[in-house]
């Protein structure tokens, strides 16, 4: 143990006389290891740390309803709770939530925000504790009604009552239902899904206005649903429990139990720490969370051989010091040990710098909004398991970059070096080699990078080039939600109506329409139907996306209705319904036939047959990058629908028009919050999020990674000089001109950087087809990123192998022969 | 009683890009407890070669090395690192201290590959210091001292594991002859205290210092030196294309 101690003593005194060479390395470290710990803290976030405020999580496990059409994760139905949560044997509590936007009134008008309609267990099942007041009592069970009561989030407490003790007792209304509140849920507890800012908790049985489903619908099934196991219960015992469950309701209710293919549907339980991110999305969230951690770690790759290289270089100059201590008596072993001390301080010193990255990262991350009208809200923090993660990265960076020099050190040619001899090196020696494969690796890795962050800008350039069905320059976008704010059909068409009048009417507007949901948004409805004159195959899934739309959609949108006509004032409330589908509709259900005046029908309640009227072309409905798929629009004066988007196209600027917008909204209808306010081209913009943090990510990364790619090439070159100073003056001596000279270090330093992009070109064509998914179009291998960017690298490196070159020119022959 | 040195039949050839070349050839050598020996001879005879086998930095190519007894060439690598740290004491010519450690850290450095408890350490790096008078140093470091204190602290190292034989290689090739001659004094003085000495010069004015002298005259060693100067004679004719009978 004393030893270590002086170990460290030494090793601290070594770095702080090298200060240059300890300020490259802990930077260098420091971005590699702080890269790496910002994306472990969003894995951490998303994935890793259990709940805030709930009691051994553990034991809890979500339970899911397999959807319809096939997929085996989807909501429960209210009916279906009630019969999961009859089986106490295995479960000591059962608890079922519904996620939805309300709005809070307050004194400035109403505020938007998200809670959750939940069984009045839903607190006692996850085990949390109030930080005021009370939770929902058993009394309060049940979907019946009559227990106006809610509980707020502590941030609402805070934000909107100023964390007021006389808060509990007070009315508040919520979507226009008054409510008493009974409690403050406990600081870090956000509601049973993760990443959703949830803020309020209100009992089923509150006010059937507020539940959003009908508790006696057994097809309606939005419930999310969390069980605690009994003590000693497994999760296998609980499944095969919930497969009787299934069983039974499948033998009771076989319509509603059967799915698309004719198959009995099944109940799934997930451990909690496996349904953080619900099980439907998991795959993609870790292959997205896979791919930022790879990213990264070729960023701490490249770091470590940059420091490797540092410290190879150092080494040269530390083998004298290296064969005294051996020839004093240190065993290889300790030396080892004593250099290793050395690359951990390094390393720790990185990792407390990369703390500081993360946490900088993170706090931005945080203050990140996109502008989405759902509140994301991700835990983002450097906590213990961040820190450790960074401590347990540290070390083993520091053996990733410090065992090989270490090793190479300790193994000199104990005379030579004790003499001095040991700077006279021959070039081209085995000593030079690992040297070259930490730049050739650098180059390679790099490459990859910017490969990769290419690829995503050329994917972000090609998707303005993309025909997406529509027009999204100047088209301002207004959401409301009058179901939560309790609006009748009745009055919210005549809101929608007036309003659309009001703004049509300001200047600088050329057309007004409505729509339910926005093109390319985050919301995306299908629906069972039946198609008139087509035999569907067996399992063949017959749920096609649709929407909603109001008058002079298709020309405010600036789609084109190629056949037919377009939804328009003929298809108000009492006329026959009509439809206008897009081609790969007609071209899917009606190959060779004319679609005009065929009839389609829809699943549900409002289920009735509609005409066709119209063909409008295809378009991009869900990505920019999606194939043609089927689609179809419904008029809105045909339907009950009261979560309208008002559409708005413009002259100039739509921005310039939200004041009058705002405005009109007062006037109809004061108090009304608006549930979203953007224009079309930002929410393309959304869209295309992951792709430009992609690009920016890996383009930044990437340009990190070849600055510290070409700092080790001139690094190795200007090394192989010095090392060569002697072989160099005696080509000199005998007649090689400098150009000769320079052209030979040159074709060196190039010879490393043409390895090191060879195996970067292959790995990065490797990588591109990883990336196929969210590229745009086209195989990934794009000729002007795998052309340009190698020569990119090319130039660079070219310019960072030329300076040590250009001096090796100026070699003075008779300086260089005295060298010994 | 056994020699503490005993070298029988060693050879070194060095193998470079093909080339052999003979450092050593058939070498018999022993050295006595207490005994000053130096090793003289010509530029390249393969003297410092010869201290490193003695030393344990280097390996014969063929013969045996008995040190104390002991034959030392199927030693590992961390038991030839044990002997070179308790039995051996070097003292060379560019002084070899470690710039980062000062002179105290320098002197105790083999003692710390020893596991010894720091107040054994420190007592025995102060009576060191003291033998070679640097006891009003220890907190320099060696860019603050001559060469002649340099090679002062380098000894007090060599000396500091009270080591079986003192090794020097050279200890005044990179000393003025003032500082040459104290350093010189210093291991007379060891001498007389029972040190065991092998001193690599190739001074004849310092080689006389010595109890005995070995000469070396390429890789083979030599009656004496005047074996040394007819070979060297003798090879210069045979170069030059005359035939010499031995």
């Amino acid at each position: 143990m004393k030893g270590l101690v002086r170990e460290i003593r030494f090793a601290l005194r070594a770095l702080r006389k090298r200060p240059g060479f300890t300020a490259v390395a802990v930077l260098t470290l420091g971005l590699g290891l702080g890269a790496n710990l910002s994306i472990f803290s969003l894995v951490d976030a998303a994935l890793l740390r259990p709940p805030a405020a709930v009691r051994e999580p553990e034991r809890l496990v979500t339970l899911w309803t397999s959807d319809f059409s096939g997929p085996r994760y989807g909501g429960t139905s209210y009916p279906d709770y009630e019969a999961i949560a009859a089986a106490a044997d295995v479960f000591a509590g059962v608890a079922a939530s519904s996620p939805r936007p309300l709005s809070l009134a307050g004194v400035a008008g109403s505020e938007r925000l998200f809670g959750e309609i939940v069984s009045a267990n839903y607190f006692d099942v996850l085990g949390v504790r109030p930080a005021l007041g009370r939770f929902f009592l058993p009394q309060e069970a049940g979907a019946a009604g009559g227990h106006p009561v809610v509980v707020l989030g502590w941030g609402l407490w805070q934000r909107a009552f100023g964390g007021s003790r006389d808060v509990i007792g007070r009315t508040v209304r919520l979507s226009g239902v008054p409510l008493t509140v009974v409690g403050v849920a406990p600081p870090g507890f956000r509601g049973s899904i993760r990443g959703l800012a949830l803020e309020v908790w209100v009992p089923f049985s509150a006010d059937r206005a507020l539940l959003g489903f009908r508790p006696e619908g057994r097809g309606d099934r939005g419930l999310f649903v969390t069980a605690r196991l009994r003590p000693g219960v497994t999760v296998a015992e609980a499944q095969a429990r919930l497969d009787l469950i299934a069983r039974q309701l499948h033998a009771a209710y076989a319509q509603e139990w059967t799915d698309v293919r004719g198959r009995p549907r099944v109940l799934t339980a997930v451990p909690e720490r496996l349904s953080r991110v619900p099980p439907m999305a998991r795959g993609p969230v870790v292959g997205f969370m896979a791919l930022l951690m790879a990213i990264v770690a070729i960023v701490l790759l490249i770091a470590c051989a940059n420091v490797a290289n540092l410290l190879l270089a150092r080494a040269a100059g530390r083998q004298r010091e290296v064969a005294i201590r051996l020839a004093l008596g240190a065993t290889r072993r300790r030396l080892v040990r004593q250099l290793l001390v050395e690359s951990l301080l390094l390393a720790l010193a990185g990792g407390a710098l990369g703390v500081l990255v993360a946490r900088w990262t993170t706090a931005l991350l945080a203050g990140f909004h996109p502008p989405i009208d759902v509140p994301l809200a991700l835990d983002l923090r450097v906590d213990g398991a961040v820190l450790g993660f960074g401590l347990l990265l540290s070390v083993a960076t520091a053996v990733a970059f410090g065992l090989a020099p270490a090793l190479r050190v300790t193994r000199p040619d104990l005379v030579p070096a004790l003499r001095d001899e040991g700077s006279t090196v021959r070039a081209g020696g085995r000593r030079f080699g690992l040297r070259n494969l930490l730049v050739i690796g650098q180059v390679a890795g790099s490459l990859v990078l910017l490969v990769a962050g290419s690829l995503f800008l050329r994917t972000l350039r090609q998707a303005t080039r993309i025909d997406a069905g529509f027009d999204p320059e100047n088209l301002l976008l207004v959401a409301f939600d009058l179901t939560a704010e309790r609006y009748d059909p009745a009055r919210a068409a005549d809101f929608y109506r007036r309003l659309e009048e009001r703004v049509s009417a300001l200047p600088g507007v050329r057309a007004v329409t409505l729509a339910q949901w926005v093109p390319l948004g985050l919301d995306f409805a299908r629906r069972g139907l039946v198609v008139e004159g087509y035999q569907a195959r067996p399992g063949e899934d017959l749920e096609q996306g649709f929407n909603v739309v109001g008058d002079d959609y298709f020309r405010t949108l600036g789609t084109r209705i190629v056949r037919g006509r377009a939804l328009d004032e003929r298809d108000h409330a009492g006329a026959p319904l009509a439809v206008v589908v897009n081609e790969s509709f007609a071209r899917r259900y009606w190959p060779g036939a004319d679609p005009l005046g065929k009839h389609i029908g829809w699943e549900g309640p409002d289920g009735r047959m509609a005409e066709v009227v119209g063909i409008a072309q295809d378009g991009k409905y869900r990505s920019l990058g999606e194939e043609p798929r089927p689609y179809f629009y419904i008029a809105a004066a045909q339907v009950d629908a009261r979560d309208l988007t008002l559409h708005v196209r413009t002259a100039g600027d739509p921005r310039a028009l939200v004041p009058a917008v705002r405005a009109a909204v007062r006037e109809l209808a004061p108090g009304l919050p608006i549930a979203k306010l953007t224009t079309l081209r930002e929410q393309v913009a959304v869209s295309l999020l992951p792709q430009r943090l992609a690009a920016v990510v890996l383009g930044v990364l990437g340009a990190g990674a070849l600055l510290l790619a070409v700092v080790g090439l001139h690094g190795v070159v200007a090394y192989a000089v010095s090392l060569r100073t002697r072989e160099l003056g005696i080509r000199v001596a005998l007649g090689a001109r400098p150009a000769d000279i320079q052209r030979m270090v040159l074709a060196d330093g190039m010879r490393l950087v043409a390895i090191g992009a060879a195996v970067g070109l292959a790995l990065a064509l490797a990588a591109s087809r990883l990336l196929r998914g969210f590229l745009l179009g086209g195989d990934g291998a794009d000729p002007v990123a795998f052309v340009a960017v190698p020569l990119l690298l090319a130039g660079v490196a070219l310019v960072s192998a030329y300076i040590p070159a250009r001096r090796a020119g100026r070699v003075d022959p008779m300086e260089a022969l005295r060298v010994e | 009683m056994e020699p503490l040195i005993r070298l029988e039949g060693v050879s070194k050839v060095f193998l470079t890009d093909e080339v052999e070349t003979h450092a050593l050839h058939n070498v018999h050598l022993e050295i006595k407890q207490g005994e000053y020996v130096s090793i003289a001879g010509p530029s390249g005879c393969g003297k410092t070669t010869l201290l490193s086998i003695l030393g344990l930095l280097d390996t014969a190519t063929e013969g045996t090395y008995l040190l104390d007894g002991r034959p030392v060439s199927g030693l590992t690598a961390s038991e030839r690192a044990r002997i070179r740290n308790r039995e051996i004491g070097f003292i060379f010519q560019a002084f070899n201290l470690i710039g980062d450690l000062t002179v105290y850290e320098n002197v105790e450095l083999p003692l710390t590959y020893r596991g010894m408890s720091s107040g054994e350490r420190k007592q025995r790096v102060q009576e060191a210091l003291e033998r070679v008078g640097m006891s009003h140093r220890m907190k320099h470091y060696p860019s603050q001292l001559s060469g002649g204190q340099q090679q002062r602290v380098a000894v007090a190292r060599a000396i500091v594991g009270r080591p079986l034989i003192l090794l020097a290689d050279e200890p005044t090739g990179n000393l003025d002859s003032r500082n040459g001659e104290a350093v010189m004094e210093l291991l007379q003085e060891l001498h007389r205290d029972g040190a065991t000495i092998a001193m690599v010069t190739h001074d004849p004015r310092y080689a006389r210092h010595a109890d005995r002298t070995i000469y070396l005259f390429d890789g083979q060693v030599m009656q004496d030196e005047a074996a040394v100067q007819q070979a060297a004679a003798a090879r210069e004719l045979q170069e030059s294309g005359f035939r010499v009978e031995a």
